[in-house]
């Protein structure tokens, strides 16, 4: 368990899971035995669920903890009066899930979407299999689940129907809920045949028929957020609006220093400030993803305990804390940048021959730097210890993963560990990591009452997993034909343990089948961190591709070709070295160079454009999407940039709900561009220098785009998750955009430190 | 003791006078519609109406209200601006997480309770202080584009 | 020819000594009261050294604390983050760097091992224990005027303190300023090393809102000007300097530039609290005295001081004056976007949910712009080091608090919200530049550090 839970292993298995996504096989077998081991066979919650059809149906989703509360658990619920309930097994993040896979059941279900009711499910992985959201794999994983689920349902409805009107199950039709015969012309409501529904054995899920794309009536179509009502009049929906009977308030005061363990603190003057009901330390579990050492402040509302921390004062033992600094690092990195390391992790031909003999080489230097993901809702949990039961509201990305630490946290085995899941006002994979579900847990053992742990936003910049800076160094070279030859990158990250990367610090297996050279050689250096670093949305890519895609447009100018011209040569350049090893990477240089030739396309590339302005494209692979994005922009003297224009174009298979695609293309879009703009994380002798966003420069309305064109190649290719592909392209096509509007190239970020800066 | 008058209603707590309004909505009087994202007034999702204009409630000290009536977003569809802009966002699926859009609403409803018709600038001016950490900014502005042709 | 010389010699001789004799008359800080003074044993009048009737009765220690606030020794003595009064805060001067030191009772690195004729020799001498000269970073020349008594009080203070173990950080200076014995030749003309002498002419008030201002809070070391050795020019008494960064403003009675229009009532709160409505609050190195030092005195000293200010001579310096009505309403009036564009939407997204459009704040009255003298300095100094460093300062009032934009926001963008605040609510735009911002930030001693909670 230990093992499991550094924070390494998240990302390592996050990634997995990614290159899993579009197998025949292997993806969703876990998560399925799981689920079919519980039920016996079939598509257990809709059984269940028809069971609860009649007089039981009001009853509240309960807490999982005995078999016949588990089955009620399950995805949906039909009532008399023909509401259909579907719960969501998947955190609510912002990325639309709990409206996509509503509408994913409700097709196959036939169901009429006027009559949906979406709830979110409680934790309990037994009955639902994988209940996470990173890594934008909600969708791929559940896709065949729910599809099944909802083809599962109506097939037990037609026969319960059939049997009804004494008919042929082929000749019952269902539509918007309601099933009728052709030849008789007799219908009924889903709600009044589900109970007798519920008595029809269940269906093998492979003799399930699921529609083509073809056949959709609901996917595919523009859909508001079912929580969109409760959201636009403030109804309580994420983590930090819980409120319980009697519930109490808690912060937590870890070492800035990440590391440093409390000696003492002032207890009696922090026990008598006004509204304190407790103040006590917490020696915690030592590791960052459960909980570090604390002090632990209870009082009576949330200001209370914010206002008695400000007369903290905690004597830290900094014996094992960090002395980390990002400028001593970033001057480390350039001077061990130009010594190729002894081993290389890859090797492909003989990159030293090419060099030799080419029509042309290139060098550069790239680096960018930490960042945080602040997602707008600070960290909290609330937590209550009562009966030997943990029972907590979390908003998560991962509650699955979240559960056994809590258990081993709280000293109970995981069945008695019971989670809520809220709405959560944000994630971009900082909570992917539960410490504060963790130190909320601890927390609560000692309070006799349901306790609300609150981080203040500066706690949420001080104690992130952030995204780790990276230096690249690298080298290319273009033979005589003018394409790509070789590919050298000696990359400098950080470790952790002193082995492997630091989580989120792996060159990402995504940039293998980007850059095609012929000839190609990676090797790494890793300094010492001791920093939490983690996924952040589209962890690696986010950056990487940043420094890659730029220097190719560095080789493709080189070249003497066109840009977009070069990038289709090497994507689609035969090196089976480099070709997917993992037969479920869904890697199309198809697919690519259709993303690359339509964002060309509708940017109007080979426009010319008046001096001062510029066009860059760039493209990636990033968690089973395909996607390019292209910015049109001009550069003043000054340095100010006008976006003029913002073209991102993705195949991630078929679209579930276009306006919710629209959204995270254009939003992932955004941050990409404040990202690259603006945001960095400094680290001084251990200690995060940015406390909020006054110094963190998130972008404002004012300097965002007036629009960002998004367009879609929908396939029959298994869709992927919208939440992270449309981020890792855009800065390298910013950077590029400049270059052609200016000749400078940029090779840092951000781009606030090259003197740049969005026109107002 | 104090008294606030809150969406219309008369409300009593018992806080001390320095506790800003945010904690004293959310905390005392279960008003969890009002949010807290920073507390240095930089990101906007505590935004309330204080006779009539937005102020950010993590600001505001409780005891400096007096007799202000106060709006939160859980009154604002009361309004007929609040309620147009709430129905304009759901029309479009502005919210991604959704958590900054309680305080986007009001900041919205006061610019359009003082500028039926805003432009573009008009909406940058009333809206740059109210951060969105999905970037929802396009739709936002759309939205209120659209509740605005509706009050035309 | 030679009698040409010898007129030339002459004339350098009679200009050379009315300069020196300008240069004495400007050393005196109290010269500009006139009348006569006498020493303090001969004096008639109340009390006016030493710590207030209040504390009469109080001991040594006590007596001292007190001291010690109005000598406001702990701002310099406290890097950021560091431990009070254990030294380290760097002074970035135009010819390098010098860092406060460690005066809390470490026998090795403070100043455990001082004598009491050690510690006076510092006081009034600038002289180190080991006989090396200090800098007079350290207002030994203003510390001259204090007793005997009220410097050992403070040094019996001092020496409760739990000492902490500080080595003395090395100052940075280039040639000549690295010479230390320069400094001789310094105290010679400017540190006439004399004790307070009561002014007969003026009421006991008076003398101890001198005593107050000079001698401890030593006011003139950040608000009079410099001269070309770097010491207090009194001509130009309280008219206002540039110290480390910010902008001390003129607290002369000039009734445009000054302070002479400001009432009692204000100039009282002000100098208690930090702030006064109508005339913004402290921030920088003002905050700090406001809050380590002012917001520490008696009622009755703080109006001794008020009643001292008030007589100094009104000196004009060149700010316009102070624009006291709010800006419209609306952001397309007034100061016009296209001018600032940039300035105007950062102003929109940073500042204006406290400040508001009109510069009055509608959360709390020490977040108004109107009337505030920082935003009506059309050199924007202060503005822009408020900007940069924020504001984290606890009054008797309540929490006073703005973040620090220095980390964040470019260069550019500061010159160019400052600019435009300068513009909107005061009464001229300033002419900021990134330039001028990053020297701004080169100058300022040191980040304020900024509230550790929401
Ligand atoms: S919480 Fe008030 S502005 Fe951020
Ligand atoms: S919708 Fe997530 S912060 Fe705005």
């Amino acid at each position: 368990m230990a093992d499991f839970a550094r924070s390494d292993a998240y990302l390592s298995a996050l990634l997995q899971e990614v290159h899993s996504v579009g197998a025949a096989r292997a993806p969703f077998t876990i998560g399925r035995r799981s689920f079919f081991k519980l039920t016996g066979a079939g598509v257990a919650g809709l059984v269940l669920g028809f069971h609860l059809g009649d007089t039981a149906f009001a009853a509240e989703p309960a807490n999982g903890n005995d078999a016949a509360n588990q089955a009620m658990n399950a995805f949906i619920r039909i009532a008399p009066d023909n509401t259909i309930t579907i719960y969501s097994k998947c955190p609510e993040i912002g990325q639309g899930i709990k409206t996509s896979f509503g509408v994913i059941i409700a097709e196959e279900l036939d169901a009429d979407w006027a009559h949906v009711v979406m709830e979110q499910a409680d934790i309990n992985p037994k009955v639902y299999g994988s209940q996470g959201a990173g890594g934008s794999t909600s969708i791929p994983r559940a896709w065949n689940q729910l599809r099944q689920a909802g083809a599962g349902a109506k097939a037990m409805l037609v026969a319960a129907a059939a049997q009804a009107w004494s008919g042929d199950p082929s000749q019952i039709t269902t539509r918007d809920s309601v099933l009728t015969h052709t030849a008789s012309g007799r219908s009924a409501t889903y709600g009044s045949l589900a109970a007798a529904a519920a008595k029809m054995p269940v269906p093998d899920p492979k003799s399930l028929k699921l529609k083509t794309r073809a056949e959709y009536r609901l996917i595919g179509k523009r859909y508001r957020g079912v929580d969109d009502p409760k959201v636009v009049s403030g109804q309580p929906l994420f983590g930090i609006d819980v409120q319980r009977p009697g519930m109490v308030y808690a912060t937590y005061t870890k070492c800035p220093a990440a590391g440093g363990k409390v000696k003492s603190f002032n207890a009696d003057e922090i026990k008598r400030q006004p509204g304190v009901l407790d103040a006590f330390a917490i020696e915690g579990t030592g590791l960052v993803v459960e909980v570090m050492p604390g002090v632990a402040i209870i009082a009576r509302d949330t200001w209370s305990a914010f206002q008695a921390r400000e007369k903290l004062r905690v004597d830290w033992d900094l014996g094992e804390a960090s002395t980390d600094s990002t400028s001593h690092f970033s001057a480390l990195a350039k001077e061990v940048a130009a010594s190729f390391p002894q081993k290389a992790d890859d090797n492909v031909g003989d990159v030293d021959k090419s060099f030799a003999n080419a029509a042309k080489t290139v060098e550069a230097y790239y680096e960018y730097p930490f960042a945080a993901h602040v997602p707008l809702e600070p960290m909290n949990t609330t937590a209550h210890w009562h009966d030997g039961i943990m029972e907590l509201w979390v908003p998560t990305q991962q509650p699955d993963r979240g559960l056994p630490l809590i258990g081993k946290v709280a000293g109970v085995v995981p069945e008695k560990v019971v989670m809520h899941q809220t709405r959560v006002g944000g994630g971009f994979g900082r909570r992917l990591v539960n410490d504060y579900a963790c130190e909320a847990a601890a927390i609560a053992l000692k309070v006799d009452a349901p306790v609300k742990l609150q981080w203040s936003r500066e706690d949420d910049f001080a104690h992130d997993f952030y995204r780790p800076a990276g230096y690249h160094q690298f080298k290319g070279a273009i033979d005589r034909g003018g394409r790509l030859d070789a590919w050298q990158e000696h990359f400098i990250t950080f470790t952790a343990d002193g082995k492997k990367e630091a989580s989120g610090a792996n060159l990402t297996d995504n940039l293998r089948y980007s850059i095609k050279a012929p000839n190609l050689r990676r090797g790494k250096t890793m300094f010492p961190l001791k920093i939490p670093t983690g996924a952040w949305r589209a962890p690696g890519d986010n950056a990487q591709v940043f420094a890659a895609q730029s220097f190719m447009h560095e080789l493709s100018l080189a070249s003497g070709r066109d840009h977009v011209e070069f990038l289709l040569d090497a994507v689609n350049r035969d090196v089976p070295e480099l070709a997917p090893k993992d037969a479920s990477v869904n890697f199309s240089p198809k697919r690519a160079t259709d993303v690359i030739k339509m964002c060309a396309d509708k940017a109007g590339w080979g426009k010319t454009l008046p001096k001062g302005s510029g066009l860059g494209l760039a493209w990636c692979y990033s968690h089973a999407g395909h996607v390019a994005q292209a910015v049109e922009l001009s550069v003043d003297a000054d340095k100010s940039i006008r976006i003029a224009r913002i073209v991102v174009v993705l195949d991630v298979g078929p679209i579930i709900n276009m306006a919710g695609s629209e959204a995270q293309a254009q939003g992932a879009s955004t941050d990409a561009l404040s990202t690259a703009m603006g945001l960095k994380i400094t680290i001084e002798n251990g200690r995060i220098r940015e406390q909020n966003y006054n110094s963190y420069p998130i972008l404002r309305m004012p300097f965002a785009p007036m629009n960002i064109d998004a367009y879609f190649i929908q396939s029959d290719n298994p869709p992927t998750g919208m939440g992270e592909p449309a981020f890792p392209a855009l800065a390298p096509a910013l950077g590029n955009a400049i270059f052609a509007a200016t000749g400078e190239r940029v090779r840092k970020l951000p781009l606030r430190d090259l003197g740049y800066s969005l026109a107002a | 003791m104090l008294t606030l008058t809150v969406n219309g209603q008369s409300r009593d707590v018992d806080v001390p006078d320095d506790m800003p309004l945010l904690w004293v909505l959310r905390d005392h009087l279960s008003l969890v519609g009002t949010k807290y994202g920073c507390g240095v007034a930089q990101c906007g999702v505590c935004t309330v109406h204080v006779a009539g204009k937005p102020v950010r409630s993590c600001q505001l000290l409780v005891g400096d209200v007096g007799t202000r009536p106060i709006v939160t977003i859980e009154g604002i569809g009361a309004t007929p601006n609040g309620a147009k802009l709430q129905q304009a966002w759901m029309e479009i699926a502005v919210p991604q997480c959704g958590y900054c859009q309680a305080g986007q609403i009001m900041s919205a409803t006061a610019l359009l309770d003082a500028n039926p018709q805003p432009d573009d600038a008009d909406i940058d001016a009333a809206m740059a202080g109210n951060l969105c950490r999905c970037g929802t900014y396009i739709r936002i502005r759309r939205a209120i584009k659209n509740a605005a042709a509706k009050s035309a | 020819m030679r009698r040409g010389l010898g007129i030339f010699v002459a004339v350098l001789v009679v200009v050379a000594l009315g300069f020196a004799g300008w240069l004495y008359l400007g050393r005196n800080p109290l010269g500009f009261a006139g009348g006569s003074t006498v020493a303090l044993a001969s004096y008639q009048g109340a009390t006016v050294t030493g710590a207030p009737t209040a504390l009469a009765f109080a001991d040594l220690v006590k007596r001292g604390e007190y001291l010690t606030h109005a000598a406001d020794c702990q701002a310099c003595h406290t890097a950021p983050g560091g431990a009070p009064f254990a030294g380290g805060f760097a002074f970035n001067m135009p010819f390098g760097t010098i860092y406060s030191t460690n005066i809390t009772p470490d026998k090795e690195t403070g100043i455990g091992n001082y004598s009491d004729a050690q510690f006076l020799a510092a006081m009034h001498r600038g002289i180190r224990a080991d006989g090396e000269k200090l800098y007079p970073a350290m207002p030994y020349a203003s510390y001259s005027l204090m007793t005997d008594a009220d410097a050992l009080a403070i040094k019996a203070y001092l020496f409760t303190l739990t000492p902490v173990k500080a080595p003395a950080k090395s100052n940075q200076l280039s040639w000549p300023f690295n010479q230390r014995g320069l400094i001789a030749l310094w105290n010679v003309a400017f540190n006439p090393d004399e004790r307070f002498r009561p002014n007969t002419g003026q009421s006991p008030q008076w003398n101890r809102g001198a005593y107050l201002a000079e001698a401890m809070g030593h006011c003139g070391e950040c608000h009079t000007p410099r001269n070309f050795a770097f010491a207090l020019d009194n001509h130009d008494k309280f008219a206002g300097a540039l110290t480390a960064g910010w902008r001390a403003y003129n607290i002369s009675s000039d009734k445009t530039s000054g302070i002479g229009d400001w009432s009692d009532a204000d100039l009282y709160a002000y100098l208690a609290t930090g702030h006064a409505n109508g005339h913004g609050g402290a921030a920088g190195p003002m905050g700090e005295a406001a809050d380590d030092s002012l917001s520490y005195l008696t009622p009755d000293d703080t109006h001794a001081l008020v009643a001292y200010l008030r007589s100094i001579p009104a000196r004009a310096s060149d700010l316009p004056r102070t624009v006291t009505t709010a800006a419209p309403a609306s952001y397309k009036e007034g100061a016009t976007a296209q001018a600032n564009m940039r300035g105007e939407k950062i102003f929109a997204g940073a500042c204006a949910s406290c400040h508001d459009w009109t510069g009055v704040s509608p959360v709390t009255g020490f977040a108004t712009l109107t009337g505030v003298r920082a935003v009506n300095d059309p050199s924007a100094t202060n503005v822009a080091q408020t900007v940069i460093n924020g504001v984290s300062r606890k009054t008797a009032d309540g929490k006073i608090f703005m973040p620090a934009f220095g980390g964040g926001y470019s260069d550019d963008d500061i010159a160019a919200v400052a600019n435009y605040v300068t513009a909107r609510f005061g009464a001229k735009g300033a002419d900021l530049t990134a330039k001028d911002v990053a020297a701004l930030k080169q100058q300022a001693a040191q980040q304020s550090k900024e509230a550790p909670n929401g």
